[in-house]
């Protein structure tokens, strides 16, 4: 049994390393990943590009422009003379928000208790029109605490756990791990299985006296393997590049991982089930397996936000837990009894689709 | 001209006998815009919070008062004791943790300004910087109150400057007229991109029945555009299909001129056919296809400022979007939907597509006649 089985695992070794391109692919796409997430996910924004459009022209109205100038965040790129100017400048993307100091600002900022002015957002992109309300709030307010300092009450004081400093690559890249795990998994497992189904190798190799569980565990096996070395390569990778931490136990993470893919060559079998041609198989496996693990798993997006049905949904999808794992321990370095749930969702879920996959193919098989 | 339009029928034939194939081509656009549209462009409200209460006080009730009124996070608990803020954020109850300290109104009568401390589970750094926003924001605006009603009791004068905030184009700041039409950028692409590379790689690798094509009188032209045209009229359709999808189910109509916007998208969909030929002509089985297009794809949709703005990128990795279709093209989606912008706003982007697409689409089809000649 076992040298039918080792026999199975180098045939489809040798395919693997037959096909150089595929390969490099999957080294290369992880470390692209990688490397523009890495490089590219600076939540913070900075440089917005706003214009001061100054109708009042007092010391007062230059002294508020300059504390836009100072502050960190923005760039007064210009000046135009008209509000009527702005919408031209949105359009042409060349600033973010235009600040407009109407005449009188000074002696209202002087005489009254509070003066005013217009802040013009373009929304069309509502992660720099939040960023522009806060800061501008923040510059307005600081310019008030500035004048009768004691007057504001308290204080606020924020301490971010798990990822101190905010980095992008620290919250990024373990999550990529999961998106690339589930992509190498049950992408290539179901692509080579319907391969032979298409070409009609499957059936003389089930006819022949191989068992069909030990074809599936030899087709699966190097997959396995591939894909815990691009892991570990990954995380050795992101290490070296970004200095991302590694706390936490690694062997909770290797052992929780392996449910992981077991999950991932669940849904790929199931796949290769249903699929009669490659072409079939890819674009259901990039409906069933990328698209899920990037958008319905709290990689980027949170869940806690989205719709209740769509809240519902993530729930079957595997890397929704492996992101909680994963971070959890690399970030948190979280004990097992912590994550207890998220390991036995997984190994629900890999049994569930292992067993539905088995029972189609005995279907296929008997008709 | 009757050989090409045969070609061009022989391509549709093979596309919609397939019944997998008509699912994937009208199932996706709907599967994408619906799940992955709302799953994306949900904004982060309902962040899971925690307010830590030590002070019990007619002040710090009214704060929690204030707090708890907000959309944007959920007060899930009211722990009593310091250590419990840590607790919760350890086993990702929460996200957010605001512990107000006892003596808080005491301290603020005597201005002593009482700090209010928010604990941040950064796992998610935007997340945890937008609900920090979030927490200040609300905290700011009652203790401006706070402070107005002070000084009117000390007689202190103080100078406030209300900004008046009017946001255009999107006044709620909602995301979803930023995200789904972005999603059908995805869409058109993987359709025009993903199918033409394997329509060619299926005939010309794993069955060679291009070889027996070009044996027949038919140009090498002829070929090409047989090719090109089926492909282009599916990402017609397909985008057809997605701004109606968008209409229905999203309520967003395109600010801007219809005809205009297919134009552009016509301009664009040669750079996306034409890569889809070059990798064909790189190419020899369908799998390896996929996969190159994949890694393509990838790249370009990390590189558009999909998700990722395109500002903050380091200098080297920037100067890698200028050869990026998606780039453009998504920059006119989104203008064209959002602002109504029109072809005379964005000549520079369709000029750019232009170019990329004329050369792409030259080097593919001189890779083609190399490959089969």
């Amino acid at each position: 049994m076992l040298k039918r089985l080792l026999a199975i695992i180098k045939k489809e070794a040798r395919h693997i390393f037959r096909d150089p391109r595929t390969l490099s692919i999957v080294i290369a796409m992880p470390i692209m990943m990688v490397l523009i997430y890495g490089y590219a996910l600076e939540m913070d924004l900075t440089d917005i590009r706003i214009a001061v459009i100054d109708q009042d022209r007092t010391p007062d109205s230059r002294w508020l422009t300059e504390r836009f100038e100072a502050s960190e965040y923005f760039d007064v790129v210009l000046r135009p003379e008209r509000v009527s100017d702005v919408h031209g400048l949105f359009i042409d993307r060349k600033i973010h928000a235009a600040l407009v100091i109407p005449p009188g600002f000074a002696r209202a900022y002087t005489n009254l208790p509070s003066a005013a002015v217009q802040l013009l957002v373009d929304g069309s992109d509502p992660t720099y029109g939040n960023a522009v309300i806060n800061y501008t709030t923040a510059v307005t307010a600081n310019a008030v605490t500035v004048s009768v300092e004691d007057v504001f009450p308290l204080e606020i004081r924020n301490r971010f756990h798990y990822n101190q400093s905010l980095e992008g690559s620290h919250f990024v890249i373990p999550g990529l791990v999961a998106v690339i795990l589930m992509m190498i998994c049950a992408l290539l497992t179901s692509i080579t299985i319907t391969r032979e189904k298409e070409s009609g190798t499957l059936d003389v190799v089930l006819v022949s006296p191989i068992r069909p569980g030990e074809v599936i565990i030899g087709k699966t096996i190097p997959y396995i393997l591939l894909s815990l070395v691009d892991a570990v390569f990954i995380l050795v990778f992101a290490k070296i590049v970004f200095d991302i931490p590694l706390r936490g136990d690694l062997t909770l993470l290797l052992g929780l991982t392996i449910l992981y893919i077991y999950c991932a060559l669940g849904i790929g079998l199931l796949i290769s089930s249903i699929a009669a041609t490659q072409q079939v198989a890819m674009m259901a496996a990039l409906v069933a397996t990328i698209l899920p693990s990037m958008v319905l798993s709290g990689f980027i997006f949170p869940i806690f936000s989205m719709p209740l049905p769509i809240r519902i949904i993530t729930h079957i999808v595997p890397a929704r837990y492996y992101m909680e794992i994963i971070r959890g321990i690399l970030l948190k370095s979280s004990p097992l009894s912590m994550l207890l749930h998220q390991a036995a969702a997984l190994g629900f879920l890999g049994t569930f689709y292992l067993i539905v996959a088995t029972i189609r193919f005995q279907k296929g098989r008997t008709t | 001209m009757r050989r090409l339009s045969f070609l061009i029928r022989k391509e549709f034939i093979q596309v919609f006998r397939s019944r997998p194939m008509l699912g994937i081509i009208f199932g996706m656009p709907l599967i994408q815009l619906i799940i992955i549209g709302f799953a994306i462009s949900g904004d982060v409200e309902h962040v899971p919070s925690a307010v830590i209460d030590l002070d019990n006080s007619v002040k710090s009730r009214a704060l929690v008062e204030k707090l708890s009124n907000s959309r944007y996070i959920d007060i899930l608990y009211r722990p009593r004791g310091s250590r419990a803020a840590e607790n919760l954020l350890g086993r990702g109850e929460v996200i957010l943790a605001v512990t107000i300290p006892s003596g808080f109104e005491r301290d603020m009568a005597r201005g002593e300004h009482p700090a209010i401390f928010i604990e941040a589970d950064a796992q998610n750094t935007n997340v945890a910087l937008t609900g920090v926003g979030y927490v200040t924001r609300i905290i700011r605006s009652w203790a401006v109150g706070q402070s107005k009603h002070f000084s009117q009791q000390n007689d202190i004068r103080i100078h406030t400057i209300n900004t008046d905030i009017a946001t255009w184009y999107n006044p709620s700041l909602k995301s979803i007229y930023f995200m789904v039409p972005a999603v059908m950028v995805i869409l058109v692409t993987v359709i025009t991109m993903l199918l033409t590379a394997l329509a060619i790689v299926r005939e010309r690798g794993e069955n060679n029945s291009l070889e027996q094509l070009m044996v027949t009188p038919i140009s090498r032209l002829e070929l090409i555009l047989g090719k090109t045209i089926p492909f282009g009229i599916l990402g017609m359709v397909e985008l057809t299909l997605a701004i109606i999808l968008i209409r229905v189910v999203y309520g967003i109509t395109i600010a801007g001129n219809l005809p205009e916007f297919y134009l552009m998208s016509g301009v664009f969909m040669i750079s996306s056919i034409g890569i889809g030929i070059f990798i064909s002509t790189v190419t020899t089985t369908q799998q390896q296809a996929l996969f190159t297009t994949w890694f393509v794809l990838v790249f370009c949709l990390l590189m558009c400022g999909f998700f990722l703005p395109l500002d903050n990128m380091p200098r080297t990795l920037y100067q890698f979007t200028y050869i990026n279709p998606l780039r453009y093209y998504m920059t006119i989606v989104r203008e064209v939907f959002i602002k109504g912008a029109g072809i005379s706003d964005l000549w520079v982007q369709t000029l750019a597509l232009l170019a990329i697409g004329c050369s792409v689409l030259g080097v593919a089809v001189a890779r083609f006649r190399k490959n089969i000649g």
